[in-house]
């Protein structure tokens, strides 16, 4: 009873007030501090578990078990060739909702053609780049499990959030700045060719390196388009469409779901070793640009 | 002041933000190389009058507008081309808004655009230009060791001083200010009034300010704004010290606003 009593004069309510802060700045610390622990636990365990089976053999071998050569090359590949129209896309979609639509309808059902699309299961997009460009829904010439088949999935998979992060980086650029455009004569055109695109580019690199990391994560998307396949032999290549090739996420799998053996185990570990230091590698680049367009439009 | 020698001659101006009417019937002329400053409380319509002059209100999508503009005999409300008219008559904002650019190319941006240096040397045309703008915006001096570095490095009056020589360098014909000072300290206002008294020679200049004391030290021809209306038009040594209209006369005697 006595501790629920309402404090008497204003001093008693400020100290209550100031205790409840401190309550909640110690339960939200805690909170972010185990988001934090997840993390490391992650990077932790995989260097552990992954760091000692790492040499140099390891990155030129391009044997199944025991190099990973053939999946770096194609996790870049595949990242360059889905990135390339992610982006021209995905930034012409964000100047539309940014600088051309207008509130209502239009931009209603875009919103929410894009929500949903970025909520499906990436194997189901799999399934639909499996159907769209290696089988070509059985119709006509047909490509093969290709690095442009996977490479075009990644890039439907992961076009929301292209979308998404460039729409904020041309949100980012003031208003004023487009005024100041358009009060000197410049066309609409011209006002996002030559004053927001430019100033956007920090946050577009930002964003572009941000959907990096999650192509060069994403392995169920991959297994029906650029297939599984540890082609050890002319991986070096850049066929488009005939030639399979796997990446490193997909080779994790690969090397758990084919053969477990105690030599696949410590090509597992290692190839995680990789993945995730890339995955952390760009997102750090990510973040190093967004710094970039604080300052930019603070003037330094 | 008779109408076919102004610059600008309004009649019977309204504007309205979807259903809320921001001008009632604004009637006036703005003579030429002139300085007009435009008065008012905040929310009067002053800089939504301004923002008409280049029709920079088209960018807001719920405004209608009704009335005549004539810019020199060239009714702007309806058979003009915008881009064209925003050459001739430029803006000044009231917080400086250089591009995240070098010095160098926020000034050559309007050139850029309309092509204004061509031919064989248009390179070393453009630099005379740009050159030229910052001289008559009286910041030449004072960055041209740092043409390419970014603009976003000056300070705000000189980043100001920028944005004014940004709009000369497309040889308008007017200049629109919307509080230019009002974001600046003392030193830097001074500077831009002195400023403004040197382009009048060459530009007609209509002002939107706060400041009433600005008002009367740099303008001509001075508009009292209330409401959307234009309460009172005239001299600005007869607006402030002989105003005709009882509520000039409050405002200017700092009894509201």
């Amino acid at each position: 009873m006595n501790s629920k009593k309402a404090p008497k004069t204003a001093n008693q309510r400020h100290q209550r007030e100031l205790k409840r802060d401190q309550h909640h700045a110690v339960i939200h610390w805690l909170v972010t501090g185990f988001v934090l622990l997840v993390l490391l636990y992650i990077i932790g365990y995989t260097f552990a578990a992954g760091f000692k089976n790492l040499s140099l053999n390891f990155f030129i071998s391009s044997d199944f078990d025991r190099g990973i050569a053939p999946q770096l090359f194609n996790t870049f590949y595949i990242l360059i060739l889905s990135m390339i129209p992610m982006l021209l896309i995905g930034i012409s979609a964000a100047v539309y909702i940014v600088e051309y639509a207008k509130q209502g309808t239009m931009l209603k059902i875009l919103r929410f053609a894009t929500e949903t699309l970025s909520s499906v299961p990436s194997i189901i997009i799999g399934l639909l780049g499996f159907l769209l460009f290696v089988t070509n829904f059985g119709q006509g010439p047909r490509w093969e499990f290709s690095r442009l088949a996977g490479a075009l999935t990644l890039a439907i998979l992961n076009l929301p959030w292209m979308m998404r992060t460039a729409e904020d980086a041309l949100r980012a650029v003031p208003a004023s700045l487009r005024e100041a455009s358009y009060a000197l004569g410049a066309t609409k055109l011209q006002t996002i060719f030559r004053t927001v695109l430019p100033a956007a580019i920090p946050g577009l690199m930002t964003g572009a390196l941000i959907v990096s990391g999650r192509v060069i994560g994403e392995t169920a998307a991959l297994i029906y388009t650029s297939g599984v396949a540890g082609s050890s032999n002319g991986w070096f290549n850049f066929n488009l469409i005939h030639v399979p090739g796997d990446t490193l996420a997909v080779h994790i799998y690969t090397l758990f779901a084919d053969n477990p053996t105690p030599a696949a185990q410590q090509g597992q570990t290692a190839t995680a070793v990789v993945l995730i230091a890339l995955v952390l590698g760009v997102n750090l680049l990510g973040r190093f640009f967004e710094r970039r367009l604080t300052k930019r439009f603070s003037g330094e | 002041m008779a109408t076919d020698t102004a610059k600008f001659s309004i009649k019977d101006l309204d504007l309205w933000y979807g259903e809320s009417q921001a001008l009632k019937k604004i009637t006036f002329d703005i003579q030429p190389n002139t300085i007009t400053a435009l008065i008012g409380p905040s929310g009067c319509g002053k800089s939504t009058f301004l923002r008409q002059l280049n029709r920079m209100n088209d960018l807001i999508d719920s405004v209608k507008v009704q009335g005549s503009v004539l810019y020199d005999g060239l009714d702007i409300l309806n058979d003009c081309d915008v881009i064209e008219l925003r050459q001739k008559v430029g803006m000044v904002f009231q917080k400086p808004n250089p591009f995240p650019m070098s010095i160098y190319d926020n000034v050559a941006y309007g050139p850029r655009l309309h092509g204004l240096a061509t031919g064989k040397k248009r390179h070393r045309a453009l630099d005379e230009i740009v050159e030229r703008s910052l001289v008559h915006a009286a910041l030449f001096d004072e960055v041209k060791d740092r043409m390419h570095k970014s603009a976003l490095g000056l300070s705000g009056g000189q980043q100001q001083r920028l944005c004014i020589a940004r709009v000369l360098a497309v040889e308008p014909d007017v200049l629109l200010m919307d509080e230019p000072t009002s974001a600046l300290d003392p030193i830097s206002t001074a500077k831009i009034e002195s400023l403004l008294d040197d382009l009048k020679k060459q530009y007609t200049i209509v002002i939107v300010t706060h400041n009433m004391q600005q008002a009367g030290r740099v303008s001509d021809a001075t508009g009292f704004f209330l409401t959307g209306e234009m309460v009172e038009f005239g001299k600005t040594d007869d607006i402030f010290f002989n105003p005709k209209d009882s509520r000039t006369e409050s405002y200017i005697s700092g009894r509201f606003g």
